[in-house]
């Protein structure tokens, strides 16, 4: 069965590296990060104290200034997200005429809700919450669209599931185009503690922009970060009819769990290289094809050497010459905003054919072994790249972008 | 899109038999599970993998692996009455207070994570939803992974409250309405094969949303429920799932022997 090519044809997001495409790419491919000290609330007693926080999210040009400033935090990036993707598509003006859906990743909708109200001296967590609107719901209503909308969650994969569950979406012609893509904006007080308490987050309280360091060897944790990026999506042929910029081509996606520990990494790996190899095939190319690697790599040491055997195993003789890095070293890790935020890093490279780096890269772990791209973006071919995301629980994703 | 009901397992609890379940071994596979794989989980999750063995057991699948197949779970306001509880922990200990076990086991995805840890499932698994409506969305969403038939079967759990559960403030004591849980084993249909087939299909193009789909009822997962528990079979049933989709169950009965 041959499915219609799927492509990318806006781009919304907003990250603790800018708010724009222009912002984000310039930000990212000169090394910038959006790491620093948490002050939106009292950090005294947290073992991590730093993360990529979003201070403010601009009202769209197109939107309300009065109504954007009552949304939450969530609302504001989620809609802000989708409304730049659909003025960059083109769609924005028109998006009555085609039956437009969402698929958005979240892993803490109604948690992160309850958690700002009740430290706000509210009690919503205690009260009937009757048929309340979804995230996904509101932004459907809000924006005016008439495709179906979901929400979903593999924790840190979520992201890399949206898109691919978009695309299945487009080719079963459920929709005429689709936003997808993921927003989280889970710094907060208790998400902070319990991946704190967890002994997952790094604890370089003192030098934010130097914490996360993946593949390198003085890493001990990632760093939260928070924000999100939506993209519209709509088959290749469709975007072709209307002329469309067509930033890459969604060629394959793969997907598998580890069946391991909802928190500890599993140590068998043929489950993630399954995912990878899956994306490969279904993007219909060899190995040795993809000409850059976003690694989903934390800033964990067991994480990161994991991946790394990973990327050796599924690439063999080829991963000496494919470039790899971690934009978690800049962004920090925007747990189910991540992979989309790092989809987007791969439309960068396609677009400006230079790879971005791994910042705080100094010392590579020798259990790396990989092309790592250190500290500073490199001039590249990039036509083909691949976007791991591995969550929390054991999911493993693969994303596959190639130039449209 | 069309997927048959390969089995199915509906159950509901008390918060007195949850609480026996949660501490009761689990064995699949000819394999274990330590005794506190479901300390930390969730009501809703532990009342999930319960159905989804209660599915299980009586087609005799204690062995079957399930090694391919995919899991989505959704759950309605997971994680709930843990969150109050975390959230009181948080004002009166601070960051100490956050239990490292909250984020894991009570987000959108900890249900089918779960779930596919206890049955050793490789495939894709996540979660959907979480709000009010979550049965609706599951579907929307099982049908697109099934489309291009590389999943062998599919795991769809359904789980919510009889009626919303509200966390008792830290004041209070109230009993929890009972929890329930639909785990459905989805897989590809052959031709006429009986059983319960669900299709599910967007209204049609050239009509409007509201003009196709207006006349049908609104899905809600006791509907499911009740056509599941039908003996004999319910005629052929479909609902409307939100303003763009629709949802068939209807069960087809085996041929008669003979006939021509």
């Amino acid at each position: 069965m041959t499915l219609p090519a799927v492509c990318i044809t806006g781009i919304g997001a907003v990250t603790p590296i800018g708010n724009t495409y222009a912002q984000i790419a310039d930000n990212m491919l000169s090394g910038a990060s959006g790491i620093r000290r948490v002050t939106k609330f009292p950090i005294d007693d947290h073992p991590s104290q730093i993360a990529s926080v979003i201070d403010h999210i601009s009202c769209p040009a197109a939107w309300s200034a009065d109504d954007f400033a009552s949304l939450s935090p969530v609302d504001q990036a989620t809609t802000s997200c989708c409304i730049d993707a659909l003025l960059d598509s083109g769609w924005w003006e028109r998006r009555s005429e085609a039956r437009i859906g969402i698929v958005l990743g979240n892993a803490g909708e109604w948690s992160t809700c309850w958690e700002i109200d009740r430290l706000a001296g509210g009690d919503a967590v205690y009260r009937v919450q009757g048929h309340v609107e979804t995230l996904t719901q509101r932004t459907r209503r809000r924006l005016g669209l008439s495709g179906p909308a979901v929400s979903l969650s593999a924790a840190c994969a979520s992201g890399n599931y949206a898109i691919a569950l978009a695309r299945r979406w487009l080719q079963m012609n459920w929709v005429d185009v689709c936003l997808a893509g993921a927003c989280d904006m889970a710094v907060t007080p208790l998400t902070l503690a319990g991946f704190g308490n967890m002994r997952a987050l790094s604890r370089r309280n003192d030098e934010p922009a130097k914490a996360s360091r993946p593949f390198d060897m003085d890493r001990d944790g990632f760093v939260m970060g928070e924000g999100g990026a939506m993209f519209v999506m709509e088959r290749a042929d469709s975007a072709r009819k209307r002329s469309a910029r067509a930033y890459a081509e969604v060629a394959g996606c793969g997907a598998s769990s580890d069946a391991y520990h909802m928190v500890i990494p599993s140590p068998h790996l043929e489950p993630a290289i399954s995912a990878m190899r899956q994306a490969i095939s279904d993007a219909g190319i060899d190995p040795s094809e993809v000409d850059y690697v976003n690694a989903h790599a934390t800033s964990t040491p067991v994480g990161d050497q994991a991946e790394a055997k990973i990327l050796n195993t599924v690439f063999g003789s080829h991963i000496e010459d494919l470039p790899v890095s971690s934009t978690k070293s800049m962004t920090g890790h925007l747990l189910t905003a991540a992979a989309s935020v790092e989809a987007l890093a791969c439309i960068i490279s396609i677009d400006r054919q230079k790879v971005p780096p791994t910042i705080n890269l100094d010392k590579p772990d020798p259990e790396c072994r990989l092309r790592h791209v250190a500290n500073h973006a490199e001039s590249h071919r990039v036509r083909v790249t691949a976007s791991n995301s591995f969550g929390f629980g054991g999911s493993n994703t693969c994303l596959i972008l190639r130039a449209a | 899109m069309s997927l048959r009901v390969a089995a199915c397992g509906v159950l509901g609890a008390d918060a007195e038999t949850i609480a026996r379940w949660r501490k009761e071994p689990i064995n699949f596979a000819g394999e274990s599970l330590s005794v506190s794989f479901l300390r930390h989980a969730d009501e809703q999750t532990v009342v999930a993998l319960r159905a989804v063995l209660a599915a299980v057991s009586p087609q005799g699948w204690n062995e079957m692996s399930f090694r391919d197949w995919g899991v989505i779970a959704a759950g309605n306001f997971l994680g709930r009455s843990i969150m109050a509880q975390t959230v009181e922990r948080l004002i009166q200990e601070g960051a100490w207070g956050v239990s490292p076990h909250f984020i894991p086991h009570q987000s959108l995805h900890a249900m089918s994570g779960t779930i596919s840890q206890a049955l050793k499932i490789h495939g894709p698994n996540f979660g959907v939803s979480g709000g009010p409506n979550a049965s609706l969305d599951a579907f929307l969403v099982a049908s697109a992974m099934m489309m291009d038939r590389q999943l062998p079967g599919l795991w769809l759990v359904l789980s919510g409250h009889d009626s919303e559960c509200i966390p008792p403030r830290p004041s209070a004591s109230a009993p929890p309405p009972t929890c329930r849980a639909v785990a459905l084993a989805m897989t590809h249909p052959n031709a006429g094969e009986p059983g319960i087939h669900v299709s599910v299909g967007c209204s049609l193009p050239n009509a409007g949303p509201a003009e196709s789909l207006a006349y049908l009822p609104e899905f809600h997962i006791s509907n499911l429920a009740e056509v599941l528990k039908d003996d004999p079979p319910a005629p052929a049933q479909t609902w409307r799932l939100g303003d763009t989709h629709w949802l068939e169950v209807e069960t087809l009965l085996a041929a008669m022997e003979g006939a021509a």
